[in-house]
């Protein structure tokens, strides 16, 4: 079915207030395209993605709109690995750089409630910057969990309680940095021709059907004027098709992955960004039906990225990797993750974070082990090491001092190696002095 | 390709620098605005007959180095208090001819503005098609506690087969990338030191440290952070309240291994 010209019109004028009404089922998947000028997020989504334009080194020669392109196939390659979750949003805004930063978008979108109090929000932006035919691409993310309306906020990515003891882990996922990538000219050539077949919703799931251009095209290649938008909802994968119902409700389909492209392989964060996005979607946040596979969907991403991601001059978000990808198969499969976490803490032995987790895990497995298999100095000086690493770290403090209360407790020295014990006046000390410190006027608990 | 990286020690201490040296080199905007830490990025040149001619874009140097420190950036302004953010300069038109070029009163009046880190680079014609790619970096604030080594000043330095290439271009980034974070978070440990921010101090060069581990060729500069991140543990076990509390002496006397070790 073509889709009349002035009807697609009238759809986009009235795109925005209609944008408010979507994913009123709670399960839907939505997608979006709008001006950086106003800003959306789609309100009813647990998680929302918004993909910003990938834009020029400021003093760089024009890119022909490769930034707003690569940025529409990165929006479409994430709409087409999202359907294995739910209660999600995904939207390009196009704009301007200076309507477009990062942080004035999420301002907008945080302060309007756009993103729900509650929700998950990934901001995808980055950089091109070039020499000679060739095009170094820089992706960053940033990872916003927007206070409840109580004003709480998020609490602890991972909890393991040990004995007595509970242990409180997170992971920093707020600003990440991903290694540059580098595109040649013909790859460059291939994103071209394959936005010219991205850039229309098909009346049905071929090329050959009749279409019609996305909205705000000419400001995805320029980036100047943009004042329409559009929103969809994202329905089911028609092989490299998508299928999408709008306003009103009338079917169209997006040609979302172009596997001859290779986008996802020029690009191992788009991996990362799929395991962000379900990660977000579901730990800490309400589960259903769809949490079994949408789980393992986004811990096989993470596991992806790192088994391709370079570790020797980048390790951080390999380490990330890792690590999520740890939690998730910890919370909800109840697999132990302490070698993955090992291997995250070996990359970054500077991290903190990494460390406490490691500790963790380490102590976990320990404790659950028949026989007297925990070794406390071993495992308090893995805490310690944590807090010292980063002296701020409330929670990885508050790990330090239940560590010495499960070392302290009675039903804990079934499990000591006695060769290994630290002793009692030891402990009791040790507690003394973590409990002054966390009291202290200077900190704050966790 | 071979790459070596060196420490430079006591270029600082041991180089005679003139008057009309220093004078002679572009001065960068911004350096003494603000109290942000700065990172100063200059241009790469091919030497001799090009003195001229840049041989990569300032701009596109600052944003490798801009994504580069991303990842530290938001570590290192964490608990900082003065320091609200990371400014990147640009300096078109700077490019030193050499650690001679950095006096010791230049080198403490960079410090005092929190210049933390410069950069650039020279190609140099080695005859037939060889070339050679040096790298240059001044942490400021460890040039201006010491000298004279480690001095504070580090260079990549590669030797290529033929004019740099794109794919060159993109090696040598990548080696960037993997030192600045380097230079960056010790010299802002030590500035952080000097700033009597004990905590602070401690995180940055232990991170430095641990990022230096399995760099051979600078074992002098690690132990150099190694030692004043002891000095700082000294400092930070004089109030009870301090996470330095928890540890013995022996633990606090060589805080970074017991920090980076399992």
């Amino acid at each position: 079915m073509r889709i009349p010209t002035m009807r697609l019109g009238v759809i986009l004028r009235a795109g925005a207030v209609w944008l408010a009404s979507m994913l009123a089922p709670r399960d839907a998947h939505a997608g979006g395209i709008a001006s950086c000028a106003e800003p959306f997020a789609f309100a009813n989504a647990d998680v929302n993605v918004v993909v910003l334009p990938y834009f020029p080194s400021a003093q760089g020669r024009p890119l022909g709109g490769l930034g707003g392109q690569l940025a529409l196939l990165v929006k479409l390659e994430t709409l087409y690995g999202s359907l294995s979750y739910n209660r999600w949003g995904v939207t390009l805004l196009t704009g301007p750089r200076e309507l477009c930063d990062p942080k004035r978008v999420t301002d907008i979108l945080v302060a309007r409630k756009l993103a729900r109090p509650g929700s998950r929000l990934i901001i995808v932006f980055g950089n091109l910057y070039q020499r000679d035919d060739d095009i170094y691409v820089q992706t960053y993310t940033r990872a916003y969990r927007v206070p409840t309306a109580a004003g709480r906020v998020a609490g602890p990515d991972v909890m393991v309680q040990v004995g007595s003891s509970r242990f409180n882990g997170r992971v920093n996922v707020d600003e990440l940095a991903f290694p540059p990538e580098l595109l040649s000219a013909a790859f460059i050539r291939r994103v071209a021709d394959s936005f010219t077949k991205a850039m229309f919703v098909y009346a049905a799931p071929r090329l050959t059907a009749s279409k019609e251009r996305l909205p705000l095209l000419d400001e995805i290649n320029r980036c100047e004027d943009c004042h329409a938008g559009l929103a969809f909802r994202v329905v089911a994968r028609r092989g490299d098709w998508i299928q999408i119902t709008m306003a009103d409700d009338r079917t169209g389909y997006l040609y979302a992955r172009q596997d001859s492209i290779g986008l996802a392989d020029r690009l191992p964060e788009l991996s990362f960004i799929h395991g962000l996005m379900g990660f977000l979607r579901y730990n800490a946040v309400g589960q259903d039906n769809t949490t079994a596979s949408g789980v393992r969907t986004a811990a096989q991403s993470f596991m992806r990225y790192a088994a391709r991601e370079q570790e020797a001059s980048e390790p951080e978000t390999r380490a990330v990797a890792l690590q999520l990808a740890g939690i998730l198969d910890f919370t909800f499969s109840k697999i132990d993750p302490s070698g993955r976490m090992d291997e995250a803490y070996r990359l970054v032995p500077f991290s903190a974070e990494a460390r406490n987790l490691a500790a963790m895990f380490r102590l976990a497995r320990a404790y659950g082990d028949t026989g007297r298999s925990v070794r406390p100095r071993a495992i308090a000086n893995d805490f310690l090491a944590s807090a010292a690493l980063d002296p701020t770290n409330a929670m990885v403090l508050a790990n330090v001092q239940s560590v010495y209360e499960l070392m302290a407790a009675p039903a804990t020295a079934a499990k000591v190696d006695t060769a290994a014990a630290i002793p009692p006046a030891e402990v009791r000390a040790q507690l003394a002095k973590v409990r002054a410190i966390r009291a202290s006027p200077a900190r704050a608990g966790p | 390709m071979r790459i070596r990286r060196a420490l430079a020690a006591g270029l600082l201490g041991g180089a005679v620098a003139t008057r009309t040296a220093a004078a002679q080199m572009t001065q960068c905007s911004g350096v003494s605005s603000g109290s942000e830490y700065k990172v100063l990025v200059d241009e790469v040149k091919f030497a001799g007959a090009g003195a001229s001619q840049s041989a990569l874009s300032v701009e596109l140097i600052l944003t490798s180095v801009q994504g580069a420190l991303e990842k530290v950036r938001r570590n290192i302004l964490k608990g900082a208090t003065a320091q609200a953010t990371v400014v990147y300069l640009g300096c078109t038109g700077r490019h030193p001819t050499g650690e001679s070029e950095f006096q010791s009163a230049l080198v403490k009046l960079m410090a005092a503005n929190h210049a933390i880190l410069e950069l650039w680079g020279t190609v140099f014609p080695l005859g037939g098609d060889q070339y050679r790619f040096d790298v240059h970096y001044v942490m400021f604030p460890v040039a201006s506690l010491t000298a004279p080594p480690p001095s504070g000043i580090a260079a990549t330095q590669r030797t290529m087969t033929s004019k740099p290439t794109p794919q060159q271009v993109q090696a040598y980034l990548t080696a960037t990338r993997s030192d600045l974070p380097i230079y960056f978070t010790i010299a802002a440990g030590v500035q952080a030191y000097a700033d009597r921010r004990w905590e602070q101090a401690l995180r940055y060069l232990c991170e430095g440290r641990a990022r230096l581990k399995t760099r051979m060729d600078q074992q002098e500069l690690m132990t150099f952070a190694s030692d004043l991140a002891s000095k700082a543990a000294l400092e930070m076990r004089k109030s009870s309240t301090s996470v330095a509390a928890l540890l013995t002496s022996e633990q606090a006397s060589d805080y970074c291994t017991f920090a980076t070790t399992r």
